[in-house]
């Protein structure tokens, strides 16, 4: 599936073969730059007066940049990377990825590393720093990362660098460490049409399993279910737990119907149908909250179902994808039951709709944000 | 100790070791020295968070720029801008070390500190540059090490205000956890292979010098050796036991006593004036013509390598003159780097013989001498010269010439002469005369006619001017007149205190050497050398020779040793003879190192290929026991017992014996095999497949 979001990541072929070839990358610091202009200058002076001693500081100042490079090698050689994301985030909301480094050498510890992930081919601007990682030794930590591009977020890797021993050169190191992120539309600051909600109560009977009273089936029990719906009966015949699974209590239903087609390719139109996603976020959050059964409509060929907090998280994935230049094929979405909110203009209802008016953003948002 | 303790002491330590040859190397006027020191010493008690106000830096930065301000007047001055520009590293140096308050002021104060290593390079190559060059390397790693640490926990509290990082940052600078004993041990072991390094570009980096710039003049004018000398300058250096020369005894050389008494001829005078002795106006240098790096000072041109000789390390002085001990023939000098190309030193005589060499490098002289036996060195006296010239009034030096001489051959006159001179006169080498200088008076009558005491200048100046009333040529020649030898070392060391000055008189044809100073000759006089005085000379010699004096005639040796050494070994391990290295042997020599390389790189690289290796034989063997399975099934099925899917292997063996079935043992021998190879580890045996095969097809 394309990406969705304003701006994709730009692809850089040349950098990954690079990193296949050889994964490796070395800057100059402030002080390494003025390091390595003393030594070419000695350089100089050395070859063009011939004065021995010269050749002996520019040995020195070789031989500490030699020393240093093979110094920074074994501190970031034969080092492990493992990561943990959540899979879903919410744009511009702060979480937490985990980050865990082994070091895998028998003898030699590893000083100074730094571990920097790389995000939609960008690296990231916090950094974890470990002092010392010693043989053998694994160590973690958590840095908080916000994401503001709606959609799939991609960890590419792991940039792991090192200063040590000198801080004259960073040396880097990309490991290829993959993680997939699905960036959820943010919060807007609007509120759920409740007196229209309520004109759909009762009037559709929902397909979503949930904590209501009609049954619906016996399943195996998993992890986090509630003891007290275990089916003892069934449970003795069969040997194992079963529990009662009904469907959920449906307090209303309510139609979202959202046009995600841009009115133009100007930054102004897409920012707007990201307004109009994020309004339709919003929304599915509450409603779902409220207990209320919604349904989601994009276009005349996708409409999804969601009446509890678990499965909304399927609409705003749903959400999440939109790709708004993509949606132009797919035809205008129109809702089918009597009540719905219609987000954006070309929305259309069957029945009564409400048309909510989307506040326009102070600020275009530009790229991922971080 | 405190992290931000070990910092500063070691920071400090660096600092010191790199500005002491630059201080000690004469070049720095002391003020600045005694600027530094207190920059220095206040710089120890300056600490944070006082050298981080605002107000003190800037303060720091507006001295800068004055004291930039004042160095850029005095180039305008016509001060020299090298000396200029020490100075102003210097006060720099000091200002920093005054005003640090974060790691990028460790930072400066680092590279600083490599800039002064870097000016003592043209200011000095003394021993102190050596002690102090090791030193800085062995403390390079550790403070760079130590600046780096402090530069990350830096960054990490330094700008965190929220969550107290200059707390946290202040309590980490105090901690006593953050470094270690082993720490800083482990850090200066770095230092050994920057050492390694250091070798190897020192010995195998091409000499190549294009000389756009040079070295700062030293002031290391030695009196005595001008263009004038009076009869009290060598006076001047009798207390000064400075080495100035290093003799490297090669050849057949038997006795070696402790003082050898050797003439080493350096500069000539022909013309004396009252208490003045000068070269006189003829004064014409010519170069020497080499044959390759040989100057044969006579017609005979030689290599003998029985001849005797010294290997001689001559330290840089003014004027550059070359010092041959008597009965040099030959002189061997080492090419210098010019413009990238390996070039004959230029040797000059003047017209009394006397050699001179450019010293574009200020580091001395290199040279071999071959001791031939043959007279002093210099053209033959002409009308030109004034060797026959006597001083004004000296009615009473030729009566007491005559007195002494006697009556006799040229000979028995010159012998009456140097016993007259050493029996009623006595040497002193502590004769201090200050009207010696004195243009008026005449220093000469007072040693011969009143004081009759006089150092070896004056017994030499009487004697020329003595031969001179008897109408021999005669001159005064200055130079040294023995030298001690250094048991450590190996070698004669020739001090300043050595110099000495005597006649050189044209008897027959030739110069001849005349010395009428008593006591000059004697070989039982007491080394000042004391055992610590040797070891450190030894050590400068080694210094010079192998450091400071490497260039690229070095190196040609370094090779060359090293092809004959290859070589020899050839011949040893091998039996071959032939110094030139075959493209078959070249060729092999080159796959076996390649051969080893690739059979390293398996080696390392052997559990990844065994796994890969493993993998692909299993995944061949189970697509193998996959496919035997699938022509048995398609077998059985043929003969009406086709196994239905809800049925394992197993289970339609297990059938099919139960049926008592003629395929069952086959069957069983079949789905064995293929639930080893298939789910287990083990593999098809060589023929095992094949016969398999045959057995299902035969079925």
């Amino acid at each position: 599936m394309k990406t969705a979001g304003p701006e994709p990541p730009p692809k850089r072929p040349w950098l990954t073969l690079k990193r296949r070839i050889f994964p490796r990358g070395l800057t100059f610091t402030r002080e390494g730059k003025v390091y390595v202009g003393v030594t070419l200058g000695v350089g100089f002076g050395a070859i063009n007066t011939g004065n021995n001693l010269l050749f002996l500081v520019l040995g020195l100042m070789l031989g500490l940049i030699i020393v240093s490079g093979i110094l920074s090698e074994v501190s970031i050689r034969k080092i492990q990377v493992s990561r943990r994301v959540p899979r879903r985030v919410e744009s511009g909301v702060p979480f937490s990825v985990e980050l865990a480094l082994s070091n895998t050498k028998r003898w030699a510890a590893s000083f100074g590393v730094e571990l920097r992930d790389e995000i939609d081919n960008t690296p990231f601007r916090r950094r974890c720093f470990f002092l010392r990682v010693g043989p053998n030794e694994e160590r973690k930590v958590a840095y908080r990362c916000e994401l503001k591009r709606r959609g799939k977020s991609f960890f590419q890797g792991t940039i792991i660098s090192t200063r040590f021993p000198f801080g004259l050169f960073e040396k880097r190191r990309f490991v290829t460490l993959q993680d997939e992120i699905i960036v959820l539309p943010a919060r807007l600051e609007v509120s759920a049409p409740m007196p229209f909600a309520k004109m759909g109560d009762g009037a559709h009977q929902t397909v979503i399993a949930g904590p209501g009273g009609e049954y619906r089936e016996l399943r195996e029990m998993v992890h986090g279910d509630d003891p007290r719906r275990i089916h003892w009966r069934s449970t003795a015949r069969y040997g194992q737990p079963l529990v009662r699974e009904t469907d959920a209590d449906a307090k209303g239903f309510i139609e979202v119907v959202l046009d995600p087609l841009p009115k133009g390719q100007s930054n102004s139109a897409l920012d707007e149908v990201e307004r109009n996603i994020e309004a339709a976020g919003t929304l599915v959050r509450d409603l779902t909250r409220l207990g209320l059964t919604v349904r989601l409509v994009t276009s005349s060929t996708e409409s999804i179902e969601a009446n509890s907090r678990l499965s909304s998280m399927l609409l705003l994935e749903h959400l999440a994808l939109i790709d708004p230049l993509a949606s132009k094929v797919k035809g205008p979405p129109k809702g089918v039951t009597e009540a719905a909110v219609l987000i954006g203009p070309r929305a259309k209802a069957r029945g009564r709709a409400y048309r909510m008016v989307v506040p326009r953003s102070r600020n275009s948002k530009q790229g991922n944000g971080r | 100790m405190k992290f931000a303790l070990t910092q500063k002491v070691a920071t400090f330590a660096l600092v010191a070791v790199a500005v002491i040859p630059l201080h000690l190397s004469e070049q720095i006027d002391l003020i600045w020295t005694f600027i530094f020191v207190a920059l220095y010493g206040a710089g120890w008690f300056l600490e944070p968070p006082l050298t981080r106000e605002p107000r003190l830096r800037r303060i720091v930065t507006a001295i800068v720029f004055t004291v930039l301000a004042i160095q850029i007047g005095l180039l305008f001055a016509g001060a020299p801008m090298a000396r200029l520009g020490m100075e102003f590293a210097i006060a720099i140096l000091g200002l920093k070390m005054c005003s640090r308050g974060y790691s990028a002021d460790y930072y400066q104060i680092v590279i600083l500190s490599f800039l002064h290593v870097i000016a003592a390079t043209i200011a000095t190559d003394d021993l102190s540059y050596a002690a102090s060059f090791i030193l800085f390397v062995s403390l390079s790693p550790p403070v760079l090490a130590l600046t780096y640490l402090r530069k990350e926990m830096e960054r990490r509290f330094a700008g965190d205000k929220e969550k107290d990082g200059p707390v946290m940052l202040e309590r980490l600078l105090g901690s006593k956890r953050i470094i270690s004993p082993g720490f800083i041990v482990g850090s200066a072991l770095l230092s050994l292979p920057v050492f390694f390094v250091i070798a190897f570009l020192f010995i195998t980096f091409p000499r190549i010098g294009f000389g756009l710039f040079g070295k700062l003049p030293k002031d290391n004018a030695t009196v005595g050796f001008g263009d004038e000398v009076t009869l009290s300058d060598l006076d001047l250096i009798r207390e000064d036991n400075t080495v100035l020369m290093r003799m490297e005894p090669i050849g057949p050389f038997k006795n070696r006593p402790a003082r050898l008494p050797i003439k080493i001829r350096g500069a000539v005078f022909e013309n004396y004036e009252t208490h003045t002795w000068t070269k006189g106006g003829q004064d014409q240098s010519r170069k020497l013509k080499p044959v390759g790096n040989n100057y044969p000072l006579y017609k005979k041109y030689f290599i003998k390598d029985k001849t005797p000789g010294f290997e001689v390390l001559l330290e840089s002085m003014e004027p550059p003159l070359l010092f041959l001990p008597e009965g040099t023939g030959q002189i061997t000098t080492y090419p210098e780097a010019a413009g990238g190309i390996p070039k004959a030193r230029s040797l000059t005589r003047n017209s009394l013989g006397a050699i001179q060499y450019t010293d574009k490098a200020k580091v001395g002289l290199r040279y071999r001498v071959y001791l031939t036996g043959e007279p002093p060195y210099g053209p033959p006296p002409n009308k030109q010269h004034t060797y026959l010239q006597l001083p004004p009034n000296s009615d009473r030096l030729k009566a007491l010439t005559h007195d002494l001489a006697g009556e006799g051959s040229t000979r028995q006159q010159i012998v009456g002469l140097i016993n007259g001179l050493r029996n009623n006169y006595r040497y002193s080498a502590k004769t201090k005369d200050s009207d010696d200088n004195v243009a008026e008076d005449n220093p000469l009558d007072r040693f011969l006619f009143s004081r009759k005491t006089g150092t070896c200048t004056h017994f030499a100046t009487a004697l020329t001017l003595m031969l001179r009333v008897k109408e021999i040529p005669s001159r005064v020649v200055t130079g040294f007149g023995h030298a001690y030898w250094n048991q450590i070392g190996g070698y004669y060391a020739v001090l300043k205190s050595s110099a000495h000055a005597w006649t050189e008189a044209y008897l027959n044809g030739k110069w001849v050497t005349l010395d009428a100073t008593p006591g000059s000759g004697q070989a039982t006089t007491k080394s000042p050398f004391s055992s610590i005085s040797q070891v450190l000379d030894t050590i400068r010699m080694r210094w010079h020779k192998h450091v400071v004096s490497y260039d690229a005639s070095s190196q040609f040796e370094i090779a060359i040793s090293l092809r004959e050494h290859i070589l020899r070994l050839r011949k040893h391990s091998w039996g071959i003879s032939n110094p030139y290295i075959s493209m078959r042997s070249l060729g092999i020599s080159v796959g076996i190192v390649l051969v080893i390389g690739i059979l390293i790189q398996i080696m390392r690289r052997w559990p990844k290929i065994n796994l890969a290796l493993r993998i692909r034989a299993f995944k061949r063997n189970t697509k193998e026991a996959t496919k035997l399975y699938v022509t048995l099934e398609r077998r059985l099925a043929r003969r009406g017992h086709p196994r239905p899917i809800s049925r394992t292997p197993d289970e339609h063996v297990r059938v099919l014996w139960t049926e008592n079935h003629s395929l069952a043992k086959i069957a069983e021998q079949v789905t064995k095999r293929y639930n080893e190879v298939r789910f287990g580890s083990s593999t098809f045996e060589s023929n095992e497949l094949e016969r398999l095969r045959i057995s299902i097809r035969e079925l």
